[in-house]
């Protein structure tokens, strides 16, 4: 499980994320809802330690990461997985060694043993046969699914999804939403979704936090949020309608 | 923390970067340190950077020396001294021109690539999905290309030093009628292992100047394709400044160990 307590962040004068306090719980997908600029990819790099912490803490299975040196946090990558808002593929690599990377870093797998699992997982996102293509001759959606590849090729724990439909197409976007659930229901992965898109939420969420201004407006079950009263809820459930 | 404070005022920002600076130059050191090592990355970046920069760096060799040659020919014959040429022409090179010319090509040719290519990589988050993947990108990009700039740039040196040598050779064949083998014997006689050591010492400096200024810049590039171009154009500008910084304090130290 991820856990953060109290976590605070700030750009300058700016707070972005304030006292948020989120429960990832083991093998369910939760889904972090917001606008635009609320911080939530900003919540998904904290955890990972791309950016600092500035006050609070964060639990990866019970251990607190929060003083954690990069050294460290090196260790506890190797368990998570992150596909970034723009994919963020090697565009100097082909999607064959996209999708090895990790395997070559962190495994001692035979060239033999690394196609057979570069296969697998490209067979899992229906990509396979894209192996000699660059990232630059994908589209967008398709870009998506090999970095969802190359984020499973070694079985992590954890893997947060940052803004996966966004910019897509609304067919595209739903073959990344049922890839989102086969990958919790196929491997048990612990999933953390942030997004602004209320149709992906609804298709995958078993949990959803909603954050505004980088506070904690609500938590709950996709139906509490549903029929929620609280005002911003129904605002965002609306598109603004009720604002 | 300390970084933070810097940054926050204005006359505070230019230590920032330097104490930024440091950071990374330590955080590289240590990263030399231990396992993985990326062998087949430094072989590419070798070829990289012998591929951008060999033919620039033989034309500008070849024709310092020739100008040089040229120059300072005429005026050494005003003396009754132009026999000497050849030892002008190699000393100057090996000691001066070859070091500081290689190297302000490389700026501009591999510096920047360097630079573009990370900065192009943080914008688009390709550096942090490094990270997240457990990869450490000082290893995997910035070693990788500070071993080969270190093992290259002294190869260019010698290149732009040999091909000088013989523009020069050339020039004082067929303009001041020294001879070749008066030219090569005047040059080797006059050549000492101070010249040589300070030929060999200034690129090994100004590679460590190219490759942690362009990756540097590179990996903290922000601002999109606006942010690449402007990181790019700083790396270039701030590389040559210290290039001619370095060489002045590197020719100063040789002098007092050597006079």
């Amino acid at each position: 499980m991820i856990k953060t307590v109290n976590l605070s962040k700030s750009f300058g004068d700016k707070e972005v994320l304030k006292d948020l306090s989120i429960d990832f719980e083991r093998g369910k997908t939760t889904v972090v809802l917001g606008r635009s600029g609320t911080g939530k990819s900003v919540l998904l790099k904290v955890i990972l330690r791309l950016l600092s912490i500035d006050s609070g803490q964060v639990y990866i299975d019970d251990i607190d990461t929060t003083d954690f040196s990069e050294s460290q946090m090196m260790g506890i990558r190797k368990k998570m997985g992150m596909l970034f808002q723009g994919s963020a593929l090697f565009d100097s690599m082909p999607v064959y060694e996209n999708v090895a990377f990790t395997l070559r870093e962190h495994t001692r797998l035979s060239e033999d043993r690394i196609k057979d699992v570069v296969r697998e997982k490209l067979e899992f996102v229906e990509m396979t046969g894209t192996e000699g293509l660059m990232p630059a001759e994908l589209s967008g959606g398709m870009q998506k699914r090999i970095a969802l590849a190359r984020t499973m090729a070694n079985n992590p724990d954890y893997i947060f999804f940052d803004e996966p439909t966004t910019g897509l197409d609304p067919i595209t976007a739903r073959t990344i939403n049922e890839l989102i659930i086969r990958v919790r229901e196929h491997t048990g992965t612990t999933v953390a979704v942030v997004t602004h898109d209320l149709d992906s939420a609804a298709m995958v969420a078993q949990k959803i936090v909603l954050i505004k201004g980088g506070e904690k407006y609500f938590e709950g079950t996709p139906d509490d949020f549903q029929r929620s009263d609280i005002d911003f809820v129904k605002a965002f459930r609306s598109g603004g309608k009720d604002m | 923390m300390i970084e933070k404070i810097l940054r926050n005022s204005p006359p505070g920002a230019f230590f920032g970067h330097i104490y930024s600076y440091i950071l990374f130059l330590g955080t590289t050191i240590r990263s030399a340190f231990g396992g993985p090592f990326y062998f087949k990355e430094i072989i590419e970046q070798l070829y990289q950077i012998g591929n951008r920069s060999l033919s620039i760096v033989i034309l500008v060799g070849t024709f310092t020396g020739m100008v040089l040659s040229f120059q300072t020919g005429i005026e050494m014959a005003r003396f009754g001294a132009k026999a000497y040429i050849g030892s002008v022409v190699l000393v100057s090179l090996v000691r001066e021109l070859g070091p500081v010319l290689t190297a302000l090509v490389v700026a501009g040719r591999v510096g920047s690539g360097i630079t573009a290519e990370l900065g192009s990589m943080a914008v688009t988050d390709q550096i942090n999905a490094m990270r997240a993947m457990a990869a450490d990108p000082y290893k995997k990009l910035v070693l990788t290309r500070l071993t080969a700039l270190l093992i290259m740039l002294p190869i260019l040196v010698a290149v732009a030093d040999t091909f000088g040598f013989f523009g020069g050779a050339i020039i004082a064949s067929t303009n001041l009628n020294v001879g070749y083998a008066l030219y090569k014997s005047t040059a080797l006689n006059n050549i000492y292992v101070e010249d040589l050591l300070s030929g060999l010492v200034k690129p090994i400096v100004f590679a460590v100047i190219i490759g942690t200024i362009g990756c540097y810049l590179g990996m903290n590039t922000k601002g999109g394709t606006k942010g690449v171009g402007s990181s790019t154009t700083l790396s270039v500008v701030i590389s040559s400044i210290f290039i001619f910084v370095f060489d002045f304090i590197l020719t100063k130290i040789f002098f007092l160990i050597y006079r």
